[in-house]
């Protein structure tokens, strides 16, 4: 049988495909087409011809179809969604274009208003009803259906083609809105109708309603497409369920992620993301951040304990999402950043970045008309990438176009030759890059040194041992699907739902608290994690998920009286399905305030007040089952042959053994200054580094603690490109 | 420069001595702004206190050895005079060689540790290596209550900054490691709500604890004696970096002065006076018009004046330039001490943030866009600003029981966060002002969850934009009654500087309207509610104009009035201010005037008015219509000789 990941990204549509029976991987890749079916046609069709077989006979081998897309946020980044219609509690019509305000944090003050928010949704299509709930979930005015009626009419008329409810205080008493849609469904069956109630529980009105205005913008779309891609699918003998990639790093059926498009946002980075976590577990390393880092960004995720890490939502132009989702922070830096030399009098910086070239014009050596200086450019100087082969087969790099435009944007201004800057401009991208790292594990209470590196993307691994060694992390894994990195993860996911609730009732005073107030307080807190555990349990059994295959993890956030933190706690399931009781509940405050001293240190709690229960979240696993694969990850190693040699600079000239990427064998053994190369991706391996292939055919790099952590190995060894 | 120094990047030259090169100086800097973010973000997450955090009325920055600023993770930019005047003050009366690893100083006297007004509360932790202080880190916050006669320590009536708040000066919360809990009690047992001002102080404690590891690593990784050195170099970048941008600016005078009117006390007119010459690479920046101190607490230290220049500084003449200690030194900063930006100790300074230093950094974004619109250069040219909505007003409610059973006192702070930016050239002005970097407003179900109040509508204030060819942004109202079963009723302290003297347009472009705010009082509209009935805050004002009561722009409350609960109680209408209009509104394109009126942010008759549009019947614009408009309007402001006192001669 067949297992298939097709993850549809802005550029390239990626395609994996596992067959069990050879227990073989093949990859595929095809430009990105504006309908979905076409794309998938061709990447599939291009697979079929791989094995030998038509596209009916391959299809009809599929036993697992998983499929990511970046469709739906293109909708919203493009202005492509519906016109969407709001219907809110009688004055807060203009909460949504108050916008909480934001300013931003602009340190320059035009910058400030020209990045100030800008609705998705025309005035005239947000209309009032009369209707109220307070801070306490009571009622204080009642909804009046025929007025409701009325403005769902006039909305209508008015050309509104998806409508989206945000009232006051739905998460608390949810049934003004649910009552809205119920009407609204029955009047129109083919309105696009989003409760906000329905897709989040957070607090705070602004916030369900950007999420509910997302989740009505692109549904009409996903809708669409979603149809398209069944369609052509179906024709051609596909028997199993199509499951979609979540922003949660999970897949549930395309029937279920058409009632909330707002999940699709971002899958293709949670793909990344559940592929290191399947390579995590696979090579035994619980912990692991992962890189992603491509023409224009660089994508940082982890995981934790065999765990991905979910945040608690985020924003896509100014609209807060409040759905949990695989934390993924972005930077910008990737291999089409521009290098910008800011000089004052007799002193310079070397800046790298936000700006891209991105991919038209791309970086200069495309010769496409690019003439600034980027991180690709400056790695072609250096001698990392090769100017012999076309990147990804198709663009062929020019090596003396870039040596120009480095000459007169970068060296020039600092006085220094073309090698000397273009490292000049590996070092600042690669710190970037190791910050960015950083910051996204010590924020956390994580030490950088407990954590493995895996770097996806085509553009990652020429930085990644460098990035490595800055932080003291040991090991460094490039997977061997790395330019399809995210297509993978589709292929080894498991079906996810998540559903969070926000209830802050629950407060425990730490003055002491009379025993039978706090045995009530437990009762409510379990009963409202089994309340929170249904909803997505409820989803896996309607989508027919063994009992054996199902599982729940289940959090509280909480904070002290006052904070805004919310620091979340596990809660083992076992404990919610027997209930929690006093001493069980006692056991997670303390795990809290454990948790919370180790994050922030000893000093910063004051053990006065109280302790507030503010969310309750429920991610529910319907487990895929995976073939059994028992691999021996010791292998004999053996010294491949090189296929050349080249010159590279690395703050000094290095004579480098290049190795093509397609005829390394498991266990080869590589010792640095090395290059692996292909037409999808490089590796550098640094002097004294050593790298094998592992039997999955990833690289793996381990780097010598006396090595790791070098202080400032980069920056002291750059004092020969000195602007001086 | 000294010999140390790098030179000129020419051809061919060699490695710096010291190994400092365009790649370290930019490594290092974007490794402090990414911890300068990270300590912030530790901080607004630990706080206690809503009033500091929802406004984005905090900071943080990394100090050098002399305490002066390496970086800046600063979002209420006013905090930099506390930031730069901290650590001098410790070691002139400690003695530097008596600070130890391990100790942490709190701070919040305005006179002697640099806090710009009491409940400005800082921390400041020395970070050393190999046995020598390499830096400090620095917090600093607004804490809801610090005592003082009233309620929010906002005290209308206090003859002198005694009288205002619990002060203390630079005192450590730890000696060398080891926790003060005494002092820290001393502290907070002064306050209103000992335990969220405990929470706060511990908040920035465990911002500090990460800002010295963060720091402490740094140095390991650079070598202490390089990093010393690469922070030098980055303040003499920035500085340079500056100066080169000064001399874009033609030499010359640019004079601006902001008003802000009423002292609680008297009805004065405050002045904030700025003469601003740039001089080849330096500018001077002079304060000495500027009004005597009030008698009551508007007034700010020379702390609250060089945090209010650091807002204009900052974001339009700097931007792009690491922001530490080498910008401030091409600025030379002049006040007489005893006028209302220098207070003289011992005047009070309660609401020193929201007036002097705001007044100070309002008068500075206005001579700063005059002396860049004079610039060649299209860049700083298109930084000039018409002004922001203009100070907060402040609406602080208190009474003894908030919707809980707890004692209540809120700020409501939609204020700072809540008013429009001023229009630019090409650009209508945006959400908020140059002085909260962060400023943002709570959502309603925010305030509906920790105040006592039931907000009945919260709406664009319309008209609140200053009309301009580029208009301001608009500002809010909202209308609220107070709710809840265990709600007291609330008494309060209310001010605003802009209600007689608004923020000032550019080129032709208006001020938005004064803000005016108070109780609407005997109408059915709490009473309806029990019926099905909601009234926004629109209709109250156009149902019962007559039953609106406009407070002075400095009120207290506190001891005196109250707003009630239940049926026949007040309704409390809160207005924030718009941003101010950059060109002739009769220059707009009268789409985008038509464009307003239909988002609501502008009115039909305003459009008319002050933007001379007519619109045809189907909602369009009459163009002919328009430009004859235009044309009268335009005639009209010509001054034809003939009297317009409406008097006779």
């Amino acid at each position: 049988m067949i297992r298939l990941g097709l993850d549809v990204g802005g550029t390239f549509a990626d395609l994996a495909v596992y067959d069990t029976e050879q227990e073989s991987f093949s990859q595929y890749k095809s430009l990105t087409t504006p309908d979905t079916a076409d794309c998938a046609a061709s990447c599939l069709q291009k697979a079929a011809e791989g094995h030998g077989l038509t596209l009916q006979e391959f299809l009809a081998k599929v036993d697992l179809f998983c499929f990511g897309s970046t469709h739906a946020l293109n909708t919203v980044l493009t202005d492509r969604g519906s016109r969407v219609g709001i219907l809110t509690t009688k004055g807060h019509r203009d909460s949504y274009f108050i916008a909480e305000m934001d300013r931003g944090g602009y340190h320059d003050i035009r910058e400030a208003s020209e990045r100030t928010f800008v609705p998705l949704v025309e005035r005239e299509l947000v209309a009032e009803v009369s209707e109220r709930i307070d801070f306490a979930g009571r009622v204080v005015v009642p909804l009046y259906e025929d007025e409701v009626r009325a403005k769902i009419t006039a909305l209508v008329e008015a050309g509104m083609e998806a409508l989206v409810i945000g009232f006051l205080w739905s998460h608390r008493y949810p049934q003004h809105e649910l009552r809205v849609a119920e009407i609204a469904r029955e009047m129109y069956p083919e309105l696009h109708v989003t409760a906000g109630s329905e897709i989040t529980g957070t607090l705070g009105e602004f916030t369900r309603l950007t999420t509910a205005v997302i989740n009505g913008y692109i549904g009409q779309r996903v809708e669409q497409q979603a149809a398209s891609l069944e369609k052509f699918l179906r024709e051609n003998g596909l028997a199993v369920p199509i499951l979609v990639m979540q922003l949660l790093g999970g897949v549930a059926p395309l029937p279920e992620v058409v009632r909330r498009p707002v999940m699709l946002l971002k899958s293709g980075p949670a793909g990344g993301t559940v592929a290191a976590a399947t390579v995590g577990a696979q090579l035994d390393l619980p912990n692991v951040v992962c890189l992603d880092m491509g023409g224009t960004s660089l994508d940082v995720s982890r995981i934790v304990d065999g765990e991905m890490q979910l945040n608690r939502g985020f924003a896509v132009r100014k609209h807060p999402i409040a759905v949990p989702g695989v934390e993924v922070a972005s930077i910008g830096s990737g291999g089409g950043s521009i290098a910008v030399v800011e000089q004052a009098g007799s002193l310079a910086r070397l800046r790298v970045g936000p700006e891209s070239a991105s991919s038209v014009p791309g970086p200069a050596s495309y010769g496409r008309g690019g003439e600034e200086a980027t991180v690709t450019d400056a790695n072609l100087i250096l001698g990392i990438l090769n100017p012999e082969i076309s990147l990804g087969g198709e663009i062929p790099l020019d090596l003396e176009k870039a040596t120009e435009v480095l000459d007169e944007k970068v060296a020039g201004p600092t006085g220094q030759s073309v090698v000397e800057a273009a490292w000049g401009i590996y070092q600042v991208v690669t710190a970037q890059m190791a910050d960015a790292v950083e910051d996204s594990l010590i924020s956390n209470g994580l030490d950088p040194r407990r954590f493995a590196l895996v770097s996806a993307g085509a553009a990652g691994s020429a930085h990644a041992t460098a990035i490595a060694s800055r932080l003291g992390i040991q090991k460094v894994v490039i997977p061997s699907f790395s330019p399809i990195f995210s297509a993978y993860g589709l292929m080894t996911t498991d079906i996810r739902h998540v559903y969070q609730s926000t209830d802050n009732t629950v407060r425990i005073e730490l003055d002491g608290i009379a025993d039978a107030d706090f045995a009530k307080e437990a009762a409510y807190v379990s009963e409202k994690l089994r309340a929170t555990a249904a909803h997505p349990l409820g989803l896996l059994e309607e989508e027919s998920i063994a009992p054996e295959n199902r599982s729940v993890s289940m959090f509280i956030d909480m904070r002290y009286s006052g904070q805004e933190l919310n620091l979340e706690v596990e809660v083992p399931f076992a404990t919610v399905e027997a209930g929690l009781d006093s001493e069980a509940f006692r056991a997670i405050l303390d795990s809290w305030t454990s948790k919370y001293k180790r994050v922030y240190g000893e000093g910063a709690v004051w053990n006065e007040g109280a302790i507030e229960l503010t969310n309750y979240r429920a991610v529910a696993v319907g487990r895929i089952p995976s073939p059994e694969m028992s691999i021996e990850l010791d292998v004999a190693r053996f010294e491949p042959e090189p296929s050349g040699e080249r010159r590279i600079y690395l703050g000094d000239w290095f004579d480098a053994k290049t190795y093509s990427d397609s005829s390394l064998e498991v266990g080869a053994a590589i010792t640095g200054p090395a290059i692996v190369e292909g037409n999808l991706m490089t590796t550098l391996i640094r002097p004294e580094e050593e790298a094998v292939v592992d039997p999955y055919g990833n690289l793996i790099v381990n780097l010598t603690p006396s090595r790791a952590h070098e202080s400032s190995a980069i920056s002291s060894s750059a004092s020969t490109m000195v602007v001086s | 420069m000294s010999s140390g120094a790098l030179k000129a990047g020419t051809p061919g030259s060699e490695a710096a001595s010291d190994g400092v090169d365009a790649v370290t100086l930019q490594v290092v800097q974007n490794r402090l702004e990414t911890l300068m973010s990270l300590m912030t973000r530790t901080l607004e997450q630990l706080a206690g206190t809503a009033v500091g955090r929802e406004a984005g009325d905090y900071s943080t920055a990394f100090l050098d050895a002399d305490g002066k600023v390496a970086a800046f993770g600063s979002a209420v930019i006013t905090h930099l005079g506390h930031e730069v005047m901290i650590v001098p003050w410790i070691y002139e009366n400690y003695g530097r060689e008596n600070i130890v690893p391990g100790d942490i100083f709190l701070s919040n006297d305005p006179y002697t540790g640099g806090s710009v007004h009491a409940n400005d509360v800082g921390c400041v932790a020395p970070i050393f290596s190999e046995g020598e202080i390499l830096g400090w880190v620095f917090c600093d916050m607004h804490f809801a209550d610090v005592g003082g006669a009233v309620p929010g320590s906002f005290v209308p009536d206090a003859g002198d900054v005694m009288a205002e708040a619990v002060r203390f000066q630079p005192i450590r919360i730890y000696a060398g490691g080891e926790y003060r809990e005494d002092v820290v009690r001393a502290f907070v047992n002064n306050t209103r709500i000992p335990t969220r001002i405990a929470r706060d102080i511990s908040a920035e404690v465990g911002a500090l604890h990460f800002g010295v590891k963060a720091i402490t690593e740094l140095a390991a990784q650079y070598g202490d004696a390089n990093l010393r050195v690469i922070l030098a170099k980055l303040q003499a970048f920035s500085e340079q970096a500056f100066r080169e941008r000064i001399l874009k600016i033609p030499d010359g005078v640019y004079e601006w002065a902001d008003y802000m009117e009423d002292g609680f006390q008297e009805d004065n007119v405050y002045c904030a006076r700025v003469r601003l010459t740039v001089a080849g690479e330096d500018i001077y920046l002079d304060y000495r018009g500027s009004s005597p101190a009030a008698p009551a607490l508007l007034n700010c230290t020379r702390s609250g004046l060089i945090g209010g220049v650091m807002g204009p500084v900052m974001q339009q003449l700097t931007i792009g330039i690491p922001f530490n200690a080498g910008v401030m030194r091409p600025l030379h900063i002049r006040s007489d001490t005893g006028t209302w930006v220098d207070a003289q100790y011992p005047t009070p300074t309660g609401i020193a943030t929201g007036y002097g230093a705001w007044a100070v950094s309002d008068a500075t974004t206005g001579a700063a866009s005059l002396a860049l619109e004079a610039s060649g250069d299209e860049f700083l040219r298109l930084r000039a600003t018409a002004q922001a909505g203009g100070t907060t007003p402040l609406y602080l409610f208190s009474g003894p029981s908030d919707q809980y059973g707890d004692y209540s006192i809120f700020l409501n702070m939609d204020g700072p966060g809540g008013e429009g930016e001023g229009g630019l050239e090409g650009l209508d002005g945006g959400r908020g002002n140059n002085v909260c970097l962060y400023g943002s407003i709570p959502s309603v179900e925010a305030h509906e969850a920790s105040e006592p109040f039931l907000y009945l509508s919260r709406e664009i204030w319309q008209d609140s934009a200053g009309a301009g060819k580029w208009r301001g942004g608009f500002g809010l109202k909202a209308a609220v009654v107070v709710w809840g079963e265990k709600s007291s009723p609330q008494s309060g302290t209310f001010c605003t500087g802009r209600n007689s003297a608004p923020a000032q347009g550019l080129h032709g472009g208006y001020p938005p309207p004064g803000v005016y705010y108070g109780p609407v009082s005997g109408s059915p509209v709490v009473d309806e509610l029990d019926e099905g009935k909601l009234s926004t805050c629109s209709e109250v004002e156009d149902q019962y104009s007559d039953r609106f009561e406009s407070l002075a722009s400095k009120v207290m409350w506190v001891g005196k009035r109250e707003l009630g609960k239940g049926p026949g109680s007040e309704v409390f209408i809160m207005r924030h201010p718009g941003g101010a209009g950059f060109g002739d509104p009769l220059e707009r394109d009268p789409e985008a005037v038509i464009a307003d009126v239909r988002d609501g942010v502008v009115s039909a008759a305003a459009a008319a008015d002050a933007y001379g549009v007519v619109q045809a019947a189907d909602g369009s614009v009459d163009l002919a219509a328009t430009e004859e408009r235009r044309e009268q309007a335009r005639a009209a402001r010509v001054f034809d000789g003939s009297d317009r006192s409406g008097g006779t001669k």
